[in-house]
């Protein structure tokens, strides 16, 4: 399976014309997971996938200089998923890119994505890159040299998932259906679990295992800075060797960096080599960006970041009281 | 044998604590309880800074990491900003950093903002006070270590 015949006609058009410089959307990874792809030549088109294991954010690429390369008149052409367009609104709304430099291929009816690293725990034996099939309420599973697994889709679905209400692309230049794409049951649209207060010991055992690869920045779309705080030695914001508190330090940073930002679409957790509860400190974030000031992030293009404006509503920072002036 | 943390906890805790003082309002709030020779803990250690907004998340986080057992962020009153709304800026990078301290289990008290005036040298003192005796209640800061068990 790749990519449906209408799309895949749509993708070599623009590469053969000349409209776009170059397609970036998802592809099958070596493992079982996803990975980006970027097609410059219509036979390139091949390779890209849509199964709902192919869900890695591709838009980390599109800020680095590979799809930067040659000629940044054209547009690059993007193949988003809705959340992914959210992600990009984000972007334009930060004039990390610009809207001519981008042609939307929205992935409509998306009914979400599988966890790699559920699947990984689920079927532990599986090698390379399955096939995946949705059936109804289960994705069907078939490995290289494996019969072919049920899985009820609740049990895989990335916690993004499972209560996003976006399924169809909030802006785009052309827009496909996802193939066997079916309304999403009652089962599913109920919330994941609101991130709750472990406290620090909980929190001492995740952050002293952190490695600092900091391949949970590198795999964020929204950390483009070429100059970044973490990389610094003068000053040193955050000092390198790994310990606990260092490596506290480095995920408050990151977090507090992308606080109002970061549209939780969970792709550091997915990166993380160690499996640390990244998405529930950047979903924790977005709900109290949400609560405080009403700002979510990635809906608007035109927006401003919620740290740099206020409103004279906003709730009270302060908690000093002067008795008997 | 005790850590050095506990001996610290022992004796009479003396908490450490930063304070970032706007230039244009608690600073000189600060400097009038000074020539009003009004009395405050000395455990305060004051940085300036131009406004209030000005004042990083992560300022207040390399605080906590280099030992500070508190920090407080003090700016103008509201519409009284220098610079129109650094102050505001600033209310929400602190309360966003409070909540997020909070959620990884960190008292999110450790964290303080206030409003001082220029004029307000009585309340800079008052504050102080307020602010130090809640984090002595709170004890000595963990500097994002294990805690002795």
């Amino acid at each position: 399976m790749s990519v449906p015949a209408a799309l895949d006609r749509h993708l070599r058009d623009l590469l053969s014309s000349g409209q776009v410089r170059c397609v970036l959307g998802p592809a099958a990874g070596c493992g079982p997971r996803g990975t980006a792809h970027l097609a410059r030549t219509p036979e390139a088109v091949d390779r890209f996938e849509l199964s709902p294991l192919a869900c890695a954010n591709v838009l980390v690429h599109l800020t680095s200089e590979e799809a930067r390369r040659d000629d940044a008149r054209r547009p690059v052409a993007v193949l988003a998923r809705p959340c992914e367009t959210r992600m990009l609104n984000q972007l334009l709304s930060e004039r990390a890119i610009e809207r001519d430099e981008l042609h939307v291929v929205g992935l409509g009816g998306c009914r979400g994505v599988i966890d790699s690293r559920k699947l990984r725990e689920r079927l532990p034996e599986l090698r390379g890159f399955p096939e995946v099939r949705e059936e109804g309420d289960t994705f069907v599973i078939e490995g290289e040299g494996m019969e072919p697994v049920s899985v009820p889709r609740n049990e895989l679905l990335l916690d993004r998932c499972s209560g996003c209400d976006i399924s169809e692309p909030l802006f785009h230049d052309h827009t496909f259906p996802l193939a066997d794409a079916a309304p999403t049951s009652a089962a599913e649209a109920e919330c994941a679990p609101e991130p709750s207060d472990e406290g620090w010991d909980y929190w001492a055992d995740q952050f002293e295992r952190c490695i600092r690869c900091y391949a949970c920045r590198d795999a964020c779309p929204l950390c483009y800075c070429e100059d970044c705080v973490l990389d610094r030695l003068r000053p040193m914001w955050v000092p390198r060797s790994v310990s606990l508190k260092n490596n506290t330090a480095y995920q408050l940073i990151r977090v507090l960096h992308l606080s109002g930002r970061c549209t939780a679409c969970g792709e550091c957790e997915q990166a993380c080599p160690v499996d640390l509860p990244l998405l529930t400190l950047a979903r924790k974030m977005e709900q109290e960006m949400r609560e405080l000031y009403g700002a979510r992030s990635g809906f608007d293009p035109e927006g401003r970041h919620p740290m740099s404006v206020f409103d004279p509503n906003d709730p009270e920072g302060t908690d000093f009281e002067e008795q008997g002036r | 044998m005790l850590s050095p943390t506990d001996e610290r906890a022992q004796a009479e805790f003396e908490p450490t604590i930063v304070a970032f003082l706007c230039n244009w309002c608690s600073y000189a709030g600060a400097d009038l309880a000074g020539t009003q020779r009004l009395t405050y803990p000395a455990n305060v250690r004051v940085i300036r800074v131009m406004c209030s907004g000005r004042v990083d998340p992560g300022y207040v986080l390399q605080c906590l990491l280099q030992g500070a057992d508190g920090v407080l962020v003090s700016g103008c009153h509201h519409g009284d900003c220098h610079y129109v709304c650094g102050n505001r800026i600033a209310e929400r990078r602190v309360t966003v950093m409070r909540r997020l301290l909070e959620f990884v289990g960190v008292e999110p008290g450790r964290v303080r903002l206030t409003w001082v005036s220029g004029a307000e040298g009585r309340r800079f003192a008052r504050v102080i006070d307020d602010v130090v005796r809640d984090i002595k209640a709170l004890g000595p800061f963990h500097g994002f270590e294990r805690r002795a068990s």
